[in-house]
């Protein structure tokens, strides 16, 4: 059994993210969002974060920028001794390629699922070849 | 026998197909069989974009697909066949293919007879085809994706 998710971001990039992701992938109760409100700062954050991921002994948080404040807080978690992985950068191709890899009982790697979902799609139009 | 999966799907290749049967079915080659598709580059080269890297991709005629798949060119791979009608299933079977199983995913059609879920709708014909599929042993199912349960189809196409 894989790692919750935990999404967290500047805004409700993570909500969405994971409706968008349940579109193709079905429901998924087992991820989790937290969402840095325009108002908000770390210290409300963390305490979202930390209500959030109370109940969760092993998780995944995947952070929708490097730098930013949700990673920040985050990261400073894993500075206090916090055990849980911490990926930047999530788009939708990391979340299935986590969900797939759960799903295959394989261990996933976040980074390869990430950048392998982005690609210069007229280079990739100008290299298809037939083959049936 | 190479057949994993057949899955009737209006948009044939995309998010759900590419993505998560794919992979759940762990497939090696999509063969897509489609009389018109087949004749077009254009369709051709779109379904070969969203095809998963590492996934080869046949687009065939449905007489050719079946010449293919009888003569056994697929026999070492795992082969996830889609299609937009079920019609060319029919044809499928009657030129000699087996057919265990058939996921209907998406069909939308704008000249439906009868809506069976959100994501399906289907013409006199296509009632026609499925109930044909079913009395050739043929089991219809529709699971858009694994985390719901397969519901039987033609209990759906009867209610």
């Amino acid at each position: 059994m894989a790692a919750p998710l935990v999404l967290i971001s500047h805004g409700n990039l993570c909500v969405e993210l994971k409706k968008s992701v349940e579109l193709i992938m079905g429901p998924q109760p087992d991820i989790r969002t937290v969402a840095l409100e325009p108002k908000a700062g770390p210290a409300e954050f963390l305490a979202e974060f930390t209500q959030a991921t109370e109940d969760l002994e092993d998780f995944v948080v995947f952070a929708d920028l490097y730098g930013g404040t949700p990673c920040n807080v985050a990261a400073k978690l894993l500075l206090g001794g916090a055990t849980f992985k911490l990926y930047a950068g999530m788009n939708m191709a990391m979340v299935i390629d986590y969900l797939n890899a759960a799903m295959l009982g394989q261990d996933p790697n976040p980074v390869s699922g990430g950048t392998n979902g982005i690609c210069d799609v007229n280079a990739q139009l100008q290299q298809l070849t037939d083959d049936d | 026998m190479s057949i994993i999966g057949t899955r009737v799907d209006g948009r044939l290749i995309h998010g759900q197909v590419a993505n998560l049967w794919v992979t759940k079915l762990q497939i090696s080659r999509i063969m897509v069989i489609d009389d018109d598709v087949a004749e077009s580059q254009i369709e051709k080269s779109g379904l070969k974009l969203a095809t998963p890297a590492g996934v080869r991709l046949s687009v065939l005629p449905v007489a050719k697909a079946a010449d293919h798949i009888l003569a056994g060119k697929y026999d070492s791979q795992r082969l996830l066949i889609v299609v937009k009608e079920p019609k060319y299933l029919v044809q499928l079977v009657e030129a000699g293919v087996q057919l265990a199983d058939v996921n209907v995913g998406t069909l939308a059609r704008g000249n439906a007879q009868k809506t069976v879920t959100h994501q399906i709708s289907v013409t006199a014909e296509d009632i026609a085809d499925f109930k044909q599929l079913d009395e050739k042993g043929v089991h219809l199912f529709a699971q858009l994706n694994p985390s719901v349960k397969a519901e039987d189809f033609m209990k759906l196409l009867q209610s």
